[in-house]
């Protein structure tokens, strides 16, 4: 899968379940934690990540690092892919 | 308790009496025991009585003996009793043991200060022929409703809004910031309803019309504790001080002519509400309580066991998910605004069993968690101002995940998602909202499913700096703590629990709800105490805690804190949901009614269909685009 097709998905994933697919409302490159994401809207992200991309996400790697901005959660799903198809 | 309604004619032509009847039948539910319509000239007054004080001569409207001045009263002024002896000291005959009689000669003797005079719950408005004066007044803290508008040639009253669309004159519109409002703070802002040109007259508040001109003012409002300043009591003398006041209250509170019965929710407020009822009545008393088939917003066993200690008659109505779903149309009628929550629907199935018990009159524990330090989100406020104190400290986030024990996704959530969701900016510290930002800004997410005409209806409207506005002068000046309590006790209590949840679905079913934690005294003395005596670290209601040690059990006093709760979504997404949920979430029906945008309510549904929905703001959006199309459909589009 290429990063294009995973970045994608995951947007649409976003604008779909936090923004009510309002596509009008996404903005690149902001926070995605505390400004998209809801208070309890983490373990959604990570259900989807788990089940589209089959990865295990660990509580203890949801943090800025992976998860602030869509780029860093795009290059996290990559880094866990056990290869890219 | 009761309805009632009315109309000034403002050309002063005469009152139409059939005018009056059709907006009072509206409102029978208030009051199936009598009615009563009176034209006075360009006035006329009308009645539903729900018969609790005086039986036999309390009918209404009622007037003085000369006819002079005509009264309709809904609610109870608890202190009649000692009113009554001091006006008999003045002079005044009275021919009724009534409360309602007892206001007439009170505005007689003190005119409009006269409700400075009363403790209780209660609405009225009171003509006086002689000035040509209608004057209009609620009580304190909001308990019972009073709403209003204005015609071309009249000003109309009543206790709810159907009463005023029962007239053709009156329009039906809903009002963009009154949605922009409810969808931030879960309520309108007093006078605003969600319909526009209809409004409230605020809690504290009275309005006088003569010769056309609308004048409303603030009789009351309590006196907070400012930053600093002094308290001369120890702890034991305070708590002693909160439970003779809450005695008293609850005694005062007991005076009917029809029997008593209590709500026992299984947390300390309603078990210690109950047990001063228990102790003043001194007979075996009924209690009420609701238990859910979803055992995660259950109760019963603590419920059971504070009525096996208090040696109570107790009865439970048990509330399913189809419940909530068969009946929420009815509910949203009669809270007459959205709601974010299926709350209102287990009080309105309780209220159902109270009236088949055969009581009208029931005592709660409401109010206690506003003003004595109780939401967790006066617990979630201070460990955010504690971890702000240290940004960069890693263990004090982690107190965050202390909050909200009960929501089990909320306990799922990672540590660095809460802290980038409750983090905490320069110009959050500086806001006056800084306690309730967090659950403004989620419940503003929900505006997303406004269409794009209904936001340009809304226009650049900044709910929260109108709010800003409201706010008392010296409002910096008090604690933090009680900032939030303020916010609480101000909006939220009589926008939405005392009335969505209270007034509004005790009265489906002609039953009046009491409540000894907002009588006045105990609600001046809530604002005047120190905020430690509040919450002590995270230890909520640490004064009533410490004044209800050996009335309460121990073990409902050391419980952990659930707040009463009802399953939301979920209700309306199974086999046997109700055709009215999908014809009303239908994109068909969402573009009819223009409020919402249709593409978006069905990206939502689509979610709970396919089981996918699990967070609170979805729970809020679903149950708020529902509620919002079945007040629509209930009110607008007939």
């Amino acid at each position: 899968m290429q990063t294009i097709d995973i970045e994608r998905e995951i947007r649409s994933f976003l604008i779909d379940n936090f923004l009510f697919g309002r596509t009008e409302e996404w903005r690149d490159h902001v926070s995605l934690l505390g400004n998209v994401i809801d208070s309890t809207g983490a373990i959604e992200l990570v259900t989807f990540l788990q089940d589209r991309f089959a990865i295990t996400v660990e509580d203890t790697e949801v943090v800025p690092e992976n998860f602030d901005t869509l780029e860093n959660v795009v290059a996290y799903v990559e880094r866990k892919l056990p290869s890219k198809v | 308790m009761c309805g009632i309604s009315g109309l000034l004619k403002l050309d002063y032509s005469k009152a139409d009496p059939s005018q009056l009847g059709t907006m009072i039948a509206t409102l029978r539910h208030r009051g199936p025991d009598a009615g009563g319509v009176q034209v006075s000239g360009p006035v006329g007054l009308a009645h539903a009585r729900l018969s609790i004080i005086d039986l036999q001569s309390g009918a209404q409207p009622m007037s003085t003996a000369n006819s002079q001045l005509w009264i309709t009263f809904n609610g109870e002024i608890f202190n009649y009793i000692e009113l009554r002896e001091e006006l008999v000291g003045k002079g005044y005959q009275f021919a009724t043991r009534s409360d309602t009689e007892v206001i007439l000669h009170a505005y007689q003797e003190y005119g409009e200060d006269c409700v400075n005079h009363f403790n209780g719950q209660r609405a009225f408005a009171i003509w006086d022929a002689t000035e040509q004066t209608l004057f209009l007044s609620r009580d304190r803290a909001g308990v019972r409703p009073l709403f209003y508008t204005q015609t071309s040639d009249s000003f109309l009253f009543a206790s709810e809004i159907k009463a005023l669309f029962a007239c053709r004159e009156v329009r039906r519109e809903i009002d963009p910031r009154g949605m922009d409002q409810i969808f931030t703070f879960w309520v309108t802002i007093p006078p605003k309803t969600v319909f526009k040109n209809i409004f409230q007259v605020p809690p504290g508040h009275s309005l006088t019309i003569k010769s056309n001109r609308i004048r409303a003012q603030q009789y009351w409002s309590a006196s907070y504790v400012r930053n600093g300043e002094a308290h001369d009591r120890s702890e034991q003398e305070a708590a002693m001080e909160l439970l003779h006041l809450l005695q008293d209250a609850t005694r005062i509170r007991l005076r009917s002519d029809v029997p008593v019965g209590a709500y026992l929710s299984g947390g300390i407020d309603s078990t210690l509400t109950t047990a001063l009822v228990g102790k003043v009545a001194g007979s075996r008393l009924r209690s009420f309580s609701i238990a859910f088939e979803d055992r995660q917003f259950d109760e019963s066993s603590y419920q059971q066991e504070a009525s096996s200690f208090l040696g109570t008659q107790h009865s439970t109505v048990s509330c399913s998910n189809a419940d909530i779903a068969e009946v929420f149309p009815e509910v949203i009628r009669h809270t007459e605004q959205p709601v974010l929550r299926t709350a209102p629907v287990p009080m309105f199935l309780l209220s159902r069993l109270v009236r088949e018990s055969g009581f009208k009159v029931v005592l709660t524990g409401e109010g206690a968690d506003e003003i004595l330090g109780g939401y967790d989100i006066f617990k979630e406020a201070k460990i955010r101002r504690f971890w702000a104190r240290s940004l960069e400290s890693k263990w004090r986030p982690l107190l965050l995940k202390r909050m909200y024990p009960y929501l089990q996704e909320f306990r799922r959530q990672p540590t660095a998602n809460l802290m980038h969701f409750f983090r905490v900016t320069p110009e959050d510290l500086a806001s006056s909202f800084f306690s309730h930002l967090p659950r403004w800004e989620l419940t503003a997410r929900l505006k997303l499913l406004f269409s794009p005409d209904f936001r340009g209806q809304i226009g650049d409207y900044d709910a929260v700096g109108d709010l800003e506005e409201n706010l008392p002068d010296d409002f910096s000046s008090w604690p933090h703590f009680t900032q939030g309590e303020y916010l609480e006790t101000k909006y939220f209590l009589p926008g939405y629990l005392l009335s969505s949840q209270g007034d509004r679905m005790a009265m489906a079913h002609s039953v009046e709800g009491r409540y000894p934690f907002l009588d006045y005294r105990v609600l001046e003395f809530g604002a005047k105490l120190p905020v430690d005596l509040k919450m002590k670290v995270l230890n909520e209601k640490y004064l009533l805690k410490r004044a209800c040690q050996g009335i309460v059990p121990a073990s409902i006093l050391g419980r952990t804190k659930q707040p009463y709760r009802a399953p939301d979504s979920r209700c309306f997404f199974n086999a046997a949901a109700p055709a009215y949920v999908h014809e009303l979430l239908s994109p068909c029906a969402i573009k009819k009614n223009g409020i919402f945008e249709a593409p978006a309510v069905s990206a939502l549904v689509n979610k709970f269909r396919a089981g996918k929905a699990r967070s609170v703001k979805d729970d809020m959006a679903l149950v708020g685009v529902l509620s919002t199309q079945l007040l629509a459909a209930e009110f607008i589009n007939q």
